[in-house]
């Protein structure tokens, strides 16, 4: 991370204050303490500086130094004494110097005012006006005292020597003035891209988050500690459209009723009310109103700890960018919504008018069978031979395991969705799950030749035999229903990188390419309604949803000759990961 | 002891269940004695000493397994339990606490009557046992030890014997993964169910030839079919 600032020790203490921070390690190299007199120390200024908190510096190579931690007294006005005790120093330097050079060179007596410059310059270079003033103010005493005749006191015997006084002054005046002006705007230039590049990341959070309540938290967050004020955020309710509390920093959740006055006039008329504003001047709070080029989102409401001070302009500048770049934000997460909502309606639909369909085309169909076989039995059953009343019956029977078959599956897709599955792994034998699969189904299978090629050292798998022998069950009722009668269905198993591969190959009419991405939908049937099989358009749904459940996956394909579609389930092998 | 027909409760809340079961059984030699709710069930089981229970495991005013706790406490009548598909553990407990066998609702009359039969015939039999057992073209001799299809002599090892000893002993009716494990591996082996399956596969193997003699229950256990006997291979 980098931080701008003047001073180093300055920045970084102000970086760790506004974040909280509670410790400071730092790195000390090793330098001469000349160095460091010259030069000063950012360790040093740390540490002096740090207030409440605790800094330890560590020495970067050689012999470890113990660490210290140093607590010292919160920040007073920096180095004011140092630079006064600093600044008398040279003066006293300058004095002794110019005694040592009278001594040696008495005709330089004339010119030694000049020499008095140098310690006013200096000061007023490296500590500003006041120190400079001062310096000035000592060093014009000291020349006077020492240098000046009548010697050793502070009466001016000759006017000339006024001049090199008020010289003095004048000098340390205007190299004071220039120095503060260029260290204020160092100091302003230094705090603006701070804000700057505190903006800068604040845009960038927000970006990040998608939540409406994150967004509002990270705002309110933002917006206090960049104002050092408490800050409430209100946003009309979805319903009843009044405002309310949505989130405050630190956390408020009730306004008095004056405030709620203020607030909702502000977010009626779009304009400031509250503390300090032209309206309900009265209030503890200053509410604005939060705005994007779509129109009002919400207010915000700000309490100083001092309540009547008054925003400066600059800070005024940092709310309204602060409050925009929120507000933009409250509104990107409101349009997500809403077409995330648009999206599961239609979808909604979609699946609703599928639903219907299916329940109305395959679920009657089987019924009608029934009824009319019934029916013909019941009015007459006398008039037919035991052949025929056969027949009936087994159509009977046949169309009620179908639609057994249909519910099973309409109640396994909504255990499924419900997460109500309650899995259960266990050790199983592939061998055994396609035998009662195919015992399950022995009657819808027993037009078509089912040829099982599974090898007979195969792995064990670890499913839930339930789920695992339903999936094989739906696989095969959906090649039984789409393969022609006599054609032939086949089982394979070969294990692959951890897992058994299941085929299940079937000689009908394939899956049309345009089909492939949906055949694993709810309710997806590949054909139009009328040209269809019976089906509820669940089996294999069902069918991936189950084996999913347990680790396993199921894809489909169609043959590579082009004659029927080919569905891969793979378990997972027991005892390996 | 008259000579008189089996007497069968049947414990279903269900009229339309009643109703054709009702209509079922007695063309089969069973008499009926019906009952919706547990606390009837125990009362009539008390009353009419049925041969055997046919009980639905979800009832109106308590479970089925406190009407099987019940009627463990004062007799060994053959339980059939009524549950559904994906109930495993329903089926698993039923057992455990003494229930005989179990048939998945919707069920076939054929298979109901078959659980029945079985249920009542182990009831009979746990006295003595016959000394040779047939199931389709299977034939075990239980004292020489020695396993036909048909005339061929299969090679059994002592595991895969002992597997189709104790579901041969228990012929007709479910046996859970539990109880296998415990009989062929010892108690220490309960959880072990990967034995039974690669043992269960290897006997199923030699067996080849009857394929639908040995049952999978899934989740629950296994099964061996009572086939008519026959001789032909």
């Amino acid at each position: 991370m980098t931080l701008p600032g003047r001073d180093i020790a300055e920045t970084v203490l102000d970086y760790a204050r506004k974040n909280n921070v509670t410790q400071i390690l730092i790195g000390k190299s090793e330098r001469s303490r000349w160095f460091e007199l010259l030069h000063g120390s950012v360790v040093r200024d740390l540490m002096r500086m740090s207030g409440a908190i605790s800094v330890t510096a560590v020495l970067a190579e050689g012999d470890t130094m113990a660490p210290k931690s140093v607590r010292t007294v919160p920040r007073a006005a920096p180095g004011a004494w140092r630079d006064y005790g600093l600044s008398s120093l040279a003066v006293a330097i300058t004095a002794g110097l110019a005694w040592a050079l009278i001594a040696i060179l008495p005709q330089a007596l004339g010119s030694i005012d000049l020499l008095f410059l140098v310690p006013v310059l200096l000061s007023a270079v490296s500590f500003g006006l006041r120190p400079a003033l001062f310096t000035a103010f000592i060093a014009g005493l000291t020349y006077n005292f020492f240098f000046l005749p009548p010697l050793y006191n502070f009466t001016i015997a000759d006017p000339n020597n006024f001049l090199s006084f008020a010289v003095l002054l004048l000098v340390a005046v205007t190299a004071g003035n220039l120095t503060a002006r260029v260290r204020d705007q160092a100091d302003l230039a230094s705090a603006r891209a701070a804000i700057a590049s505190e903006l800068f990341r604040f845009t960038g959070k927000l970006a990040a988050i998608a939540r409406l309540d994150d967004i509002l938290w990270a705002g309110a967050y933002q917006i206090s500690s960049m104002l050092k004020a408490n800050v409430v955020v209100l946003l009309p309710d979805a319903k009843t459209r009044r405002l309310e509390i949505r989130v405050g920093y630190p956390p408020e959740d009730e306004l008095d009723a004056q405030d709620l006055a203020a607030a909702t006039w502000s977010w009626e008329r779009g304009k400031p009310a509250g503390r300090n504003s032209e309206t309900l001047p009265g209030t503890k709070r200053l509410f604005l109103p939060m705005r994007t080029g779509e129109g009002l989102v919400g207010v915000i409401g700000l309490q100083r700890a001092d309540e009547k001070a008054l925003l400066t302009p600059e800070e005024r500048r940092l709310l309204d960018s602060l409050i925009d770049q929120t507000a933009l934000a409250i509104e990107r997460s409101e349009l997500v919504e809403r077409v995330d909502e648009a999206q599961v309606h239609l979808e909604a639909d979609k699946l609703r008018v599928a639903m219907l369909t299916s329940l109305s085309h395959d679920l009657r169909t089987p019924l009608a069978s029934i009824l009319g076989a019934t029916t013909t039995l019941l009015n007459g059953g006398e008039l037919y031979d035991a052949g025929r009343t056969n027949e009936l019956l087994s159509t009977i029977r046949d169309e009620a395991e179908r639609l057994d078959r249909f519910v099973g599956n309409l109640l396994d897709m909504s255990r499924l969705e419900a997460g109500a599955l309650g899995v259960r792994t266990e050790v199983s034998d592939l061998g055994e799950l396609v035998d009662v699969a195919r015992k399950r189904l022995t009657r819808p299978l027993a037009e078509h030749h089912v040829v099982v090629d599974i090898p007979p050292d195969l792995p064990t798998v670890s499913v839930d035999s339930l789920l695992a022998e339903q999936a094989l069950v739906n696989l095969l009722d959906n090649a039984a229903k789409y393969a022609p009668a006599g054609s032939t269905i086949r089982i394979g198993a070969r294990p692959r990188g951890g897992k058994l591969r299941v085929t299940v190959t079937d000689e009908g009419p394939g899956i049309p390419p345009e089909a492939l991405p949906h055949i694993f939908d709810k309710f997806y049937r590949a054909k139009a309604a009328d040209s269809r099989v019976a089906g509820t358009g669940l089996g294999l749904a069902v069918a991936r949803g189950f084996v999913e459940a347990f680790g396993g996956s199921l894809e489909a394909a169609n043959r590579a000759d082009g004659r029927g579609a080919v569905l891969t389930l793979s378990l997972p092998i027991s005892g390996s990961p | 002891m008259t000579h008189r027909l089996p007497r069968i409760l049947i414990v279903d809340d269900e009229p339309q269940i009643q109703r054709f079961l009702r209509a079922g059984l007695p063309p089969h030699g069973y008499e009926c004695v019906e009952a919706a709710t547990a606390a009837q069930a125990i009362k009539l089981f008390d009353h009419e000493r049925p041969d055997a229970v046919i009980l639905d495991l979800g009832l109106p005013d308590a479970d089925g397994f406190a009407v099987i706790e019940k009627i463990r406490a004062a007799a060994l009548t053959p339980i059939v339990v009524l549950s559904a598909r994906s109930d495993v553990e329903g089926k698993v407990k039923a057992l455990e606490m003494g229930a005989d066998d179990f048939v998945t609702k919707p069920f076939d009359m054929a298979e109901l009557l078959a659980r029945l039969k079985a249920a009542l015939r182990h009831g009979l039999q746990t006295t003595g046992e016959a000394p040779v057992f047939q199931s389709g073209t299977l034939s075990m001799d239980l004292v020489n030890r020695r396993v036909k299809l048909g005339e061929t002599e299969v090679h059994l090892s002592p595991k895969e014997y002992s597997l189709l000893r104790f579901l041969v002993s228990h012929a007709g009716k479910v046996v859970t993964h539990r109880q296998l494990l415990t009989e062929v591996w010892g108690p220490a082996h309960v959880e072990d169910v990967q034995y039974l399956r690669v043992l269960m596969r290897q006997l199923r193997q030699k067996l080849e030839p009857m394929p639908n003699l040995l049952v999978t229950e899934p989740g629950v256990g296994y099964r061996l079919q009572l086939l008519p006997p026959s001789t032909g291979v």
